[in-house]
């Protein structure tokens, strides 16, 4: 694993665990403006996009350089 | 197959036959699903238009040999059955021995999707002799075997399943589109993020070289996510876009390290395999081998559970890995019964003392499966090198 993808896990994991626990402990001041399914269905999109952020800077970054920027296999 | 641009516009239109043809015309809906699959797997999958069409001729092959058995399913279903199904599984072990022999005149026959066509057909077969199906659409059955999505690698749905979700698709609400969307999404961070990031300290970044007992632990404890992001990630491509076209297949993985014994690892872990392996191995050779050993319900059950297993390891590859592989996890299932803690005992014992039960359990479940997929990867003298 390279120095850039493991920092890239970790700041992503770090996100990731921050987004979280701040929406745990506010939890009862974000649920007076959506139902939790509707924050659901927000959730999921939001993780789309997440991940299909990710898979574009992957899929950019493996054509840059030409060992691929986590294990060139895209 | 999932990276072409081409599956996800077929995926959209099958959408929307799906949705818009009425129930009473499912052999419309089906032949589509049928002529999609078929380009789907000539096209991006790069299957051999020959293959296609030896896989047509199998699925042809299903739909007349079980009518033509229906007489003698009367008098022996499992005799009918295997007359059906014996001229297929005879082509699979063909290509599965020359594939191991490394004879390349028929390797041909050990075709991409070919072990899943193999176990969908046998348990068809098996449950239109049993009674289990009947009146079955011969379009629905040829969508059934050939549908695209779940074709190479699962999950394994029963045609049943099948036949209940051509029939009723599920609306497309914006939930729907959502659940089905983040699906394939988590599916491709899985496949694509994941366990590339971690292959290279797994076994499949291990080079022969150097490489000690506790290395190979580790790096085979490693593999084990890398394995669970693939495969898993695959089924979760897989699911997502059936149920995108319409199709409701079932789960295929439900947290299988957080098992706390290898029995229920086998429940979380290919789930859709295991089923059939229960229903359809181990459950016949348990009352055949009742039939014959009466009252020793023990020695029933370790036969029957090395029987399971070993077909196990040779369905994944006709090779001694996998062979000893099937081997390791048939042990494991047999000492798992006669060890297994008393449920009056385990009562007894405090939450808290439960719970940290369930965590050291779930490791060292975890650590043996591990250790199994060493020999999923690495060839048997690399193993026996290190272990020298």
């Amino acid at each position: 694993m390279t120095t850039d993808a493991m920092g890239f896990v970790v700041a992503a994991g770090a996100t990731v665990v921050v987004l979280g626990a701040s929406a745990y402990r506010f939890r009862s001041w974000l649920g007076s403006f959506l139902s939790p399914d509707e924050w659901r269905i927000y959730l999921k999109i939001l993780a789309i996009v997440v991940c299909a952020v990710l898979l574009l800077v992957a899929d950019v970054a493996a054509d840059a350089s030409g060992e691929g920027f986590i294990y060139g296999n895209f | 197959m999932f990276g072409s641009s081409y599956f996800w516009i077929v995926i959209a239109a099958a959408a929307v036959v799906m949705r818009v043809v009425p129930a009473r015309m499912v052999r419309i809906r089906s032949l589509f699903l049928c002529f999609a699959s078929c380009g789907l797997l000539v096209g991006p999958l790069g299957l051999a238009p020959s293959l296609l069409a030896l896989v047509c001729a199998c699925v042809a092959w299903i739909v007349v040999g079980v009518r033509l058995t229906g007489a003698l399913a009367k008098r022996s279903t499992a005799l009918a059955s295997f007359a059906v199904f014996s001229p297929i599984l005879i082509l699979w072990v063909v290509g599965k021995a020359a594939v191991a022999a490394q004879s390349k005149t028929v390797s041909f026959l050990y075709f991409v999707g070919f072990s899943y066509l193999v176990v969908k057909a046998w348990t068809f077969v098996k449950d239109v002799h049993d009674g289990r199906i009947r009146g079955a659409d011969p379009t629905v059955v040829a969508a059934y075997f050939l549908f695209a999505p779940t074709y190479v690698s699962g999950p394994m749905h029963l045609f049943s399943e099948f036949d209940a979700a051509v029939r009723q698709p599920k609306r497309l609400t914006v939930s729907a589109l959502v659940d089905g969307t983040f699906r394939v999404a988590i599916g491709f961070a899985k496949t694509k993020l994941l366990g590339p990031l971690l292959a290279p300290a797994s076994l499949l970044g291990l080079h022969g070289a150097e490489v000690g007992p506790m290395k190979l632990v580790v790096a085979s404890m490693v593999y084990s996510v890398v394995l669970w992001a693939d495969f898993s990630g695959y089924s979760d491509i897989a699911i997502g876009s059936a149920r995108l076209a319409g199709v409701e297949t079932p789960e295929n993985f439900r947290w299988p390290y957080a098992a706390p014994n290898i029995r229920e690892f086998w429940q979380r872990w290919h789930i859709t395999f295991s089923r059939v392996l229960t229903s359809y191995v181990f459950v016949p050779v348990a009352r055949a081998l009742q039939g014959r050993l009466g009252a020793r319900p023990r020695l029933v059950a370790v036969l029957a559970y090395l029987v399971t297993f070993l077909f196990c390891g040779y369905w994944h590859g006709a090779t001694l890995n996998f062979v000893l592989w099937g081997l390791y996890h048939g042990v494991g299932m047999i000492g798992y019964d006669l060890l297994k803690a008393d449920p009056k005992k385990l009562k007894r014992l405090s939450p808290r003392h439960k719970r940290a039960r369930s965590l050291v359990m779930a490791f060292c479940t975890f650590v043996f499966v591990s250790i199994g997929w060493v020999l999923f990867v690495l060839p048997y003298r690399e193993i026996v090198e290190v272990l020298r």
